[in-house]
């Protein structure tokens, strides 16, 4: 007996609420998130500016400035700093990455005139103390090191230095040298330059009126001075003419992490959304096409995906999978396949309108509490998108064709120029390699062999 | 159920009392590459349809393997809840796999092995430590299994299995979000209602004799840069008041940088780089473990002799009451946090039910974690931390992190 499936409703849009948006005298822009539903705030305060403005020469700076805020101000040593924030359980974060920097308190509500006290503190007044950014250092030394034992960090690694070549984007992660010879002045001077309130976003999420929040923001933040807003130029970088292969030799590998990599769009260009469509149907998530080819045809991996990554100026394709090294060769040729096909022919009907549905889901869920909210709002300002971006993906999504998914796809994945990257012993896989084009191999700390 | 709208969401899941804990010797890693055949097919489901449903309505799937339990779930708009339910009744009525998708996930879960464990920094270590550290087998083996055992595996083992604790009798089904209860209630009876119950088990009860003397094994992974330290004491089941003591306990002990162990292993002497401890939360006899990577440099002895000296301080004074009121305050923090979305509920209440046989304390919790006293940590300290109850797995690398930044390539690695 065949019984068929139950029809499913139409999915309800969820609106994306109007932010209330105040700017205090030093340029300071606060935003809320009013939800009273738990009695929980979360407060983050972020800045368009990260990792891609460390200077040549140190690429350390952000991360460890950022990360001594919290270790000393002029009024709490760090052990004050921990003792305070846990006895309360004010959860304190902070997050680095290319283009943004977040600092974050989440706290029960009962306790948000200490948590606004805790984050202005680190803020406006910290101090740098030498003692503690040895620590700070030292630390960092053992981060760095354990990182490039992790072949997925190594992988991201090549395929950034190989595809961005001169651009800041290159620069992912911090060479042992440069930890070496940074000073704790540096840091200092870093932060005090660049971290101002005129470019910065305090968004306000949780159990919490605009009037509270904004009064919160005025009293703790208020007196912060204006700094000078940091503009950044970045070079043009060739995109790859061929495809080329870069082998990350790491002895011992009981996998093959394969990445196949080109460069795509940032998010505000017009073709943005019908990439991130056709990156659906190539490689999101459990329904797609390397998926059902690499692991539920196959048995090559647990799992092949591909995403998009996109920043200011630039984005990202990826596609990965973590593949038995005997194949590795053949799973990078079923994704080069793969890509091609999106060239070849349009997706089906049924198979866009999955792809259209899962970014809806994930649109709304990425809605289910007001902090996530801030985050998207957050994401939108910093990409330059428009006011009513969010407002409007849910039609933007709706009107791609099939037809339009084609034509960008072969815009924009073209197999014969992208990145092959892979991390594996090399005895087990590159014989093969060298069949798909020019290689290169590299040890663990990043030298050609 | 939890009806709860904020956003059109509904979460559904279904938790199994079925493991890694009820393998047989010989078939370790079955329950797990079982839960894979769940989405291999089932009377009016093919291959891969399952997660396709889903996606095609925007929702969310998955599904995981512990020792006590496995659970399916999917987050889908809650207008698709009868679409959810009816996926989940007919994989729990029929199991469909062929002979080539049985083999296919086969080589799927021992891909899954590597790349989350073999390939990986530590991931021996940590497949091997329960195995050091308990006698009984049901514990001991790990839940991704071995891959000779994997190897083993039949097409009629997985009916036999799906047979044995694949019943709604062995079930538990939970609905959070945006739903009307009683409408929910009668497509839940409409899909399920009429499969039998035809589950013979009771789930395993696993039973741990008490450890007489301290256990210790070194091992060597070539994928590791710095050593780490793995120690577990044992202690009772979930749920009962000694954990709810040792919950608290290990906040002031280990977690943030005010704990105490934090405090004196990274910010006053840089001996670890990162550290964790805490009750392992198993249903059955658990473990307090605790996992530190040491520096680079570092006596491990040295390491092992301070912690062993902030034990004794908990011994010989009861923490403080500002100390207590911090971990509570973490407690309630944590509670609200995870309040927040449909899949945490969900998952939340189900975990209640499956593993304390009552949802409801998702609302009581709270009350036993009030009634730990300052002393009443000190004496399931005492009872604990003693070094015959004590196992320890060191992992070293096996080259320094000196020598091998000098050896650019691999022609002379000896394997």
């Amino acid at each position: 007996m065949t019984v068929e499936a139950p029809k499913p409703g139409q999915i309800e849009p969820v609106d994306y609420p109007t932010i209330p948006e105040v700017v205090l005298g030093n340029g300071l822009r606060v935003l809320v998130l009013e939800e009273r539903r738990l009695p929980r705030i979360s407060i983050r305060l972020a800045w368009p500016i990260g990792t891609v403005w460390n200077p040549d020469e140190n690429l350390s700076l952000a991360d460890l400035s950022v990360d001594l805020l919290k270790e000393g101000t002029t009024s709490r040593s760090s052990v004050d700093i921990a003792d305070f924030s846990d006895q309360l359980a004010i959860q304190y974060g902070e997050d680095v990455s290319m283009e943004q920097t977040h600092l974050s308190v989440s706290v029960l509500d009962q306790y948000v005139d200490q948590a606004m006290d805790l984050l202005s503190d680190l803020v406006l007044r910290p101090t740098f103390p030498e003692e503690e950014f040895q620590k700070v250092r030292a630390r960092w030394q053992s981060h760095i090191l354990s990182q490039r034992s992790q072949p997925d960090f190594l992988a991201e690694e090549r395929t950034y230095r190989v595809l961005f070549g001169d651009h800041p984007y290159a620069k992912i992660s911090i060479p042992p040298e440069h930890l070496a010879q940074v000073e704790r002045d540096q840091l200092h001077d870093f932060y005090k330059t660049l971290f101002g309130p005129d470019q910065a976003l305090l968004v306000f999420a949780g159990s919490v009126s605009l009037e509270q929040a904004t009064a919160l923001a005025e009293r703790y933040l208020g007196e912060w001075e204006k700094g000078e807003a940091p503009s950044l130029s970045y070079p043009s970088v060739p995109k790859l003419d061929r495809l080329q292969v870069s082998l990350v030799h790491r002895p011992h590998s009981a996998q093959a992490v394969i990445s196949v990599g080109t460069r795509a769009l940032p998010r505000n260009h017009a073709d943005a959304i019908p990439l991130q469509l056709a990156s659906q149907v190539l490689g999101g998530g459990g329904s797609s096409r390397l998926f059902l080819n690499l692991r539920e045809e196959k048995g090559y991996t647990y799992g092949a995906y591909s995403s998009l990554r996109s920043y200011r100026k630039e984005g990202l394709l990826l596609a990965t999978a973590n593949v038995r090294s005997e194949v590795c060769a053949e799973a990078v040729q079923e994704t080069l396949a793969e890509m091609e096909r999106m060239r070849q022919e349009p997706p089906q009907a049924n198979e866009l309108q999955r792809c259209l549905a899962e970014r809806l889901g994930a649109f709304i869920r990425g809605m289910e509490s007001p902090s996530s909210v801030g985050l998207l709002e957050i994401s939108r300002r910093l990409h330059n998108l428009s006011e009513d971006y969010y407002r409007t993906y849910v039609p933007k999504l709706k009107e791609v064709t099939a037809e339009k998914v084609l034509e960008t796809s072969r815009a924009y994945i073209d197999p014969s120029r992208v990145l092959v990257t892979v991390v594996a012993d090399r005895e087990q896989v590159e014989e093969k390699l060298r069949d798909l084009g020019p290689l290169t191999v590299y040890d663990m700390d990043g030298n050609t062999l | 159920m939890y009806p709860k709208r904020r956003t059109p969401l509904v979460h559904i899941s279904v938790h199994y009392r079925v493991g890694s804990s009820v393998e047989e010797p010989g078939l370790s890693g079955f329950a797990h590459l079982f839960e894979h055949m769940m989405f291999q097919g089932s009377d009016n489901v093919d291959k891969n349809e399952h997660g396709r449903y889903v996606d095609e309505v925007g929702g969310r799937w998955n599904a995981s393997t512990n020792k006590d339990r496995t659970n399916y779930y999917e987050t889908v708009p809650s207008n698709c809840l009868e679409l959810g339910l009816w996926l989940e009744a007919d994989r729990m009525r029929s199991l469909r796999v062929t002979e080539a998708n049985f083999e296919n996930q086969r080589q799927t879960v021992i891909e899954e092995k590597k790349q989350s464990y073999d390939n990986r920094p530590y991931g021996l270590a940590y497949l091997r430590f329960d195995e050091l550290a308990y006698e009984s087998w049901a514990y001991a083996h790990s839940v991704i299994g071995s891959v000779s055992d994997l190897q083993k595996a039949t097409l009629e083992d997985a009916a036999r299995f799906h047979r044995t604790y694949y019943g709604p009798g062995n079930a538990t089904l939970v609905l959070a979000g945006d739903l009307n209860c009683d409408q929910a209630l009668e497509s839940v009876g409409k899909h399920f209602a009429d499969i039998p119950n035809r589950t013979s088990s009771e789930g395993s009860r696993v039973e741990e004799p008490k450890q007489s003397s301290e256990k210790r094994e070194v091992l060597t992974d070539p994928l590791a840069v710095l050593p780490l330290v793995i120690l577990g004491y044992h202690i009772p089941p979930i749920g009962l008041p000694e954990y709810y003591a040792l919950s608290l306990f290990s906040i002031v002990l280990s977690d943030g940088s005010s704990s105490r162990l934090h405090r004196k292993l990274i910010y006053e002497n840089n001996w670890v780089t990162g550290l964790a401890a805490g009750p392992n939360r198993y249903k059955g006899p658990g473990l307090f473990d605790f996992w530190m990577q040491i520096q680079d440099q570092v006596d491990v002895d040295q390491v092992l002799k301070a912690i062993e000296g902030e034990l004794e301080r908990f011994r010989a004074q009861p923490i403080s009451h500002l100390e207590l009121q911090k971990a509570l305050n973490q407690i309630a923090y944590r509670h609200v946090g995870r309040l927040q979305r449909v899949s945490d509920i969900g998952e939340i209440l189900a975990h209640y039910a499956v593993y304390h046989d009552d949802p409801n304390l998702i609302n009581q919790e709270l009350e036993r974690y009030l009634s730990v006293t300052p002393e009443s940590i000190r004496e399931v300290v005492r009872e604990t931390f003693r070094a015959e109850n004590r196992t320890l797995l060191l992992v070293q690398p096996q080259a320094s992190p000196q020598e091998s930044n000098g050896v650019p390539g691999d022609e002379e690695s000896g394997e």
